[in-house]
Order: C-alpha cells, then sequence, then structure tokens
C-alpha cells in the first residue's frame, strides 16, 4: 500500500519524532509507513488521517 | 499511581516474609528444598516490588521518559515485532526439540529423556488447539 505521509508530514515542515508524538507512536513507525514497509492498522490510519484533517483514502492507497 | 506504589510495597514486604520464613525453617532443619524454595520466592517477590517501586518513582521525576516509554510499549508496530519475535522463537525451539528427540534416540538415551522431550510436543500441539480456539471466539 502505498502512502502520502512523508509529503504531508514535510508540508507542515514538522519532523518524524514531531508526528510520532503527536498520534503517540514510536519515530520507528512513522519511518516504517512513509517507506512502505509498514501498513498502519484502521485505528493508526484514523488517527493519522484525523491528524492531516484529510480522510484515509487522500493518505493511503490502496494498490491491487 | 499511589495504588501501584502500595501493591509493590506489599509485594516487597511479602517477599521480605517469606525470606525470613525461609531462615527460620533452615534453622529448624526442616527440608532443605522448601527452605530453598521458600528463598528463591522471597528474593524473587523483593526484587520485582523494589524494581517496580523505582520505576514508579523514576516516572514521577521524568515524566517525559515515562511517555516515551508508554508510547514505546503501546506501539502496535513493537506489538506486532513482539508478536513475531515470539511466534518465530517458539517455532525455532519447536524444531530444536524434534532435533534433540532424534539425537537422544540416536545415541541411546533414556527413555524418560525421550518421552519428556515428546510430551513438550504433545503439549505443545494441546496448547495451540486450546489457546487458537479461545482467540478464535474471542477476536
Amino acid at each position: 500500500m502505498k502512502n502520502k505521509l512523508e509529503m504531508l508530514r514535510k508540508q507542515l515542515g514538522i519532523t518524524q519524532e514531531e508526528l510520532a508524538n503527536k498520534i503517540e507512536v514510536s519515530r520507528q513507525t512513522i519511518s516504517s509507513i512513509e517507506t512502505g514497509r509498514y501498513d498502519p492498522s484502521i485505528t493508526l490510519a484514523f488517527k493519522i488521517a484525523n491528524f492531516f484533517n484529510k480522510k484515509i483514502e487522500e493518505i493511503f492507497i490502496y494498490e491491487r | 499511581m499511589f495504588n501501584k506504589k502500595l501493591l509493590n510495597c506489599v509485594i516487597a514486604l511479602t517477599g521480605i516474609l517469606i525470606f525470613i520464613f525461609g531462615f527460620y525453617l533452615m534453622n529448624n532443619d526442616v527440608n532443605k528444598g522448601l527452605t530453598g524454595t521458600l528463598f528463591s520466592i522471597g528474593s524473587g517477590l523483593f526484587g520485582v516490588g523494589l524494581a517496580n517501586i523505582f520505576t514508579l518513582f523514576y516516572s514521577q521525576k521524568n515524566p517525559e521518559k515515562a511517555k516515551w516509554k508508554e508510547i514505546q510499549v503501546n506501539d502496535e508496530r513493537n506489538k506486532i515485532l513482539k508478536y513475531k519475535t515470539g511466534s518465530t522463537i517458539c517455532t525455532v525451539n519447536w524444531y530444536i526439540i524434534c532435533v534433540l528427540i532424534a539425537i537422544a534416540s540416536a545415541i541411546g538415551a533414556p527413555i524418560w529423556i525421550i518421552l519428556s522431550h515428546l510430551g513438550i510436543i504433545v503439549l505443545d500441539a494441546i496448547l495451540y488447539i486450546i489457546i487458537f480456539n479461545i482467540y478464535n471466539k474471542n477476536i
């Protein structure tokens, strides 16, 4: 699954550490999501979407 | 927080009492196995209680580090990593036990050694079925 997390985070001008602290996950989790090595749970995906004030499908792109 | 401190104080004190009771039994020539067990349980409880009390004090004095630790513990990726690591270790251990059984049989080890290893594998399979069914109903 692809995502626009890195782009959105950079648009806000915050670091991975800051984003991680805001949504209460580890920095490594943010890094893994950004590089596509880890797909977040639906709960975390909602948290991320809420943080950026967007819909989940605007951040995470499902690929068949 | 206060309740946790109190609980851990009680655990540590219980540990000390069990340890002292072990000494008392040792001086009265009671079964050495029992005194040894009491020493182990007593020192274990004391250690756990004391460590938890120190951790709670440390968390109070360093709220940022405590928060960081809480995030690390509750982080969903870390949880998945823990589950995967545990599962992999169990699978590896299972193969190791199978190899040990084969080696024990080949070198003509006593039958109780082979049977106890086989027992572990059977127990593992039974536990797998039971726990899988519990999770299957609840998740």
